[in-house]
């Protein structure tokens, strides 16, 4: 098992590895970010100021060199916009994309289950085939294109709910929550259906398959023929083995949530890091690009481990080697 | 070569295949939606009222015309006109071409490049297949539209430029199915066979492993479709993909996002709706195939 943690988290620093040398690499081709930042009538000798009070006079190979001595103290750069830390401007935005994020995947968990258990168990009826093809529907729609037609619905239209921003926060321990006031909620609702939106379509097709199959299990057939009543059966033998699967895909999905609230924070003005990223990539602002990167891959890797260890836990089965 | 169609034609009548086809009519509609789109597209230079694109063939003076049933429509503007006075629906049909264009060939480069790599990760084994699932594992911990937002954002836009990053973003999901179908028939007598009578091992590999190793790619492939016409409209909504110049639902949605507040609803619905068709049919099409092609990967 320590072996296995180890093994991995090797892994983990290889891939921040090779991240930072291909996104460094990247960054060379994307143009130059002293003409962002400086007016277009700056003198020369002020060009040459910049340069080197940013270290981008040095050659490149120089410029990684430092980079990673750097990064190795927690350090990975000022921001050449916004003049602070990157990766602070970075972990600051985080907890707003978190919230964002954990609601969406809380939404789809509620819809999702209890939709695909009721298609699985009676997939004949009306419902269930209503359900099926909104899943359908639901994987066939672009995230971008679900925020905009809700805004266009339930702001535009009815002028329900607020369109942009997080509402009022209320601070709880270091972190900002727009959960604990009704404004809050009413903000955080629209983005975080968009963002559940395809996680709730998907999900719906996973349980019903995973359930059509178990339920066809011998254990299921044995069950049956003791006598035990239906409700027992779909929820305690059947649902309970169909989550393994499930609890990976939520898993791994909380990660796609994460790196897709992008889209969904730039539609609705939600202050995370994704609006932070889509902003900094527009500026050059090089710093900001890598320390999100590296924060998200840190995110993924970690969520990874955690499912894997997971799985170990709720099946026995699984051998990791 | 007349009845050679004729018999291929009525044997595929006859197959399981055809028999599930005409029992479902969600696909029929999904294929015959399909078609038509892409008949339109495709001649979109014919069919589209005006070409939105030709300068000298649309007017300021045509700006923001709401479809033609309300108040203030034009005949020449079916779906309304956006701000430039081109109209949405010709505007539309020329996206959609530039959709579908870089749906297929995003799709056929990493078709391409995935079944090569899982051919030869599969077919050769050792230290060539570590690498290239090692590799593939690592691209796997990042979704394909954050690859592709960072790449497009460094790179810049363009309609070739987004072909490539699409199409090289999504090699991983073909090499590993390929992959792991090779180990599967690897072990085959008929390999065997072809290897013992001196076929070379390249040979082996288009030849007799390709085709039998086909048929989840097919599904895959569907499916991958609609995903590349949903990355590519968003990518184009975030300003990364398809240049300004050229036609494109992402675009035009982007556009009308920005007016979304002034009651301009027809600058999103329409080209959302299209978009919206394309992806729909294409998945149900993809759904269908893999039910009726593999049970198993059900």
């Amino acid at each position: 098992m320590l072996e296995y943690i180890t093994k991995r988290l090797g892994q983990i620093i290889l891939v921040l590895f090779v991240i930072t040398i291909i996104v460094f690499m990247m960054m060379q081709f994307a143009g130059d970010p002293i003409s962002n930042l400086l007016p277009p009538d700056a003198q020369p000798w002020q060009v040459e100021e910049m340069k080197a009070a940013l270290g981008l006079d040095q050659p490149i190979y120089m410029q990684y060199i430092n980079f990673l001595k750097n990064a190795l103290r927690g350090n990975l750069g000022i921001s050449f916009y916004h003049q602070l830390p990157a990766l602070a401007l970075v972990l600051e935005r985080l907890p707003a994309t978190l919230e964002l994020s954990f609601v969406a995947m809380c939404i789809s968990i509620i819809i999702a289950i209890p939709a695909g258990v009721f298609v699985a168990v009676k997939s004949d009826s009306f419902i269930s085939k209503g359900i099926m093809m909104g899943s359908l529907v639901g994987i066939s729609l672009p995230t971008f294109l679900i925020g905009i037609l809700l805004i266009l619905f339930f702001s535009v239209n009815l002028a329900w709910l607020p369109s942009s921003g997080r509402g009022e926060v209320i601070g709880l321990l270091n972190f900002d929550t727009s959960l604990l006031t009704l404004d809050g909620w009413k903000h955080i609702l629209m983005p975080a259906l968009t963002l559940g939106f395809y996680m709730v379509a998907m999900l719906i097709r996973l349980v019903k398959a995973g359930m059509v199959e178990v339920l066809q299990a011998d254990y299921v057939n044995f069950a049956r023929a003791k006598g035990v009543p239906n409700r027992i059966i779909t929820f305690k033998h059947a649902l309970r083995n169909t989550m393994i699967p499930v609890v990976t895909v939520i898993g791994l999905q909380l990660g796609r949530l994460i790196a897709f609230s992008m889209i969904t924070e730039k539609i609705f003005a939600w202050p995370g890091i994704g609006k932070l990223i889509l902003d900094s990539i527009q500026r050059l602002d090089r710093p900001v690009v890598m320390a999100y990167l590296l924060v998200v891959a840190v995110i993924f890797a970690g969520i990874n481990l955690f499912v894997d260890l997971l799985y170990l836990v709720i099946d026995p089965r699984v051998d990791l080697n | 070569m007349k009845n050679k169609f004729r018999a291929w034609f009525s044997a595929f009548k006859d197959s399981d295949i055809a028999y599930d086809y005409f029992q479902n009519k969600t696909v029929i509609g999904a294929t015959i939606l399909l078609l038509l789109i892409t008949f339109v597209s495709v001649f979109a230079p014919l069919i589209s009222p005006h070409n939105p694109y030709d300068l000298s063939a649309i007017s300021l003076m045509d700006s923001m015309r709401p479809p033609i049933w309300m108040d203030g429509g034009l005949s020449k503007f079916l779906l309304g006109s956006d701000i430039q006075g081109r109209g949405v629906l010709s505007t539309i049909l020329y996206g959609t071409r530039v959709s579908l264009l870089v749906g297929l060939a995003a799709v056929l480069l990493g078709g391409v490049v995935g079944i090569a790599l899982g051919l030869i990760a599969g077919f050769l084994g050792g230290k060539i297949d570590t690498l290239i699932m090692r590799i593939a594992d690592i691209q796997l911990s990042f979704p394909i539209t954050l690859i592709a937002i960072t790449v497009m954002a460094f790179w810049g836009r363009g309609i070739f430029k987004l072909i490539i990053v699409i199409g090289l973003a999504s090699w991983v999901t073909y090499a590993r199915t390929v992959r792991g179908s090779v180990l599967t028939i690897k072990g085959s007598e008929f390999i065997e066979a072809a290897t013992l009578i001196g076929v070379s091992k390249f040979k082996i590999m288009l030849r007799h492993v390709l085709p039998n190793v086909l048929t989840p790619v097919i599904v895959i492939a569907t499916v991958q479709i609609a995903q590349v016409i949903m990355l590519e409209a968003t990518l184009s909504f975030l300003g990364l993909g398809v240049p300004l110049t050229e036609p494109s639902l992402g675009l035009m949605i982007s556009d009308g996002y920005k007016m979304l507040f002034s009651g301009y609803w027809w600058l999103v619905v329409f080209p959302g709706a299209m978009l919206i068709m394309i992806v729909l049919s294409i998945n149900i099409l993809g759904d269908w195939l893999r039910d009726s092609l593999n049970p198993k990967l059900k």
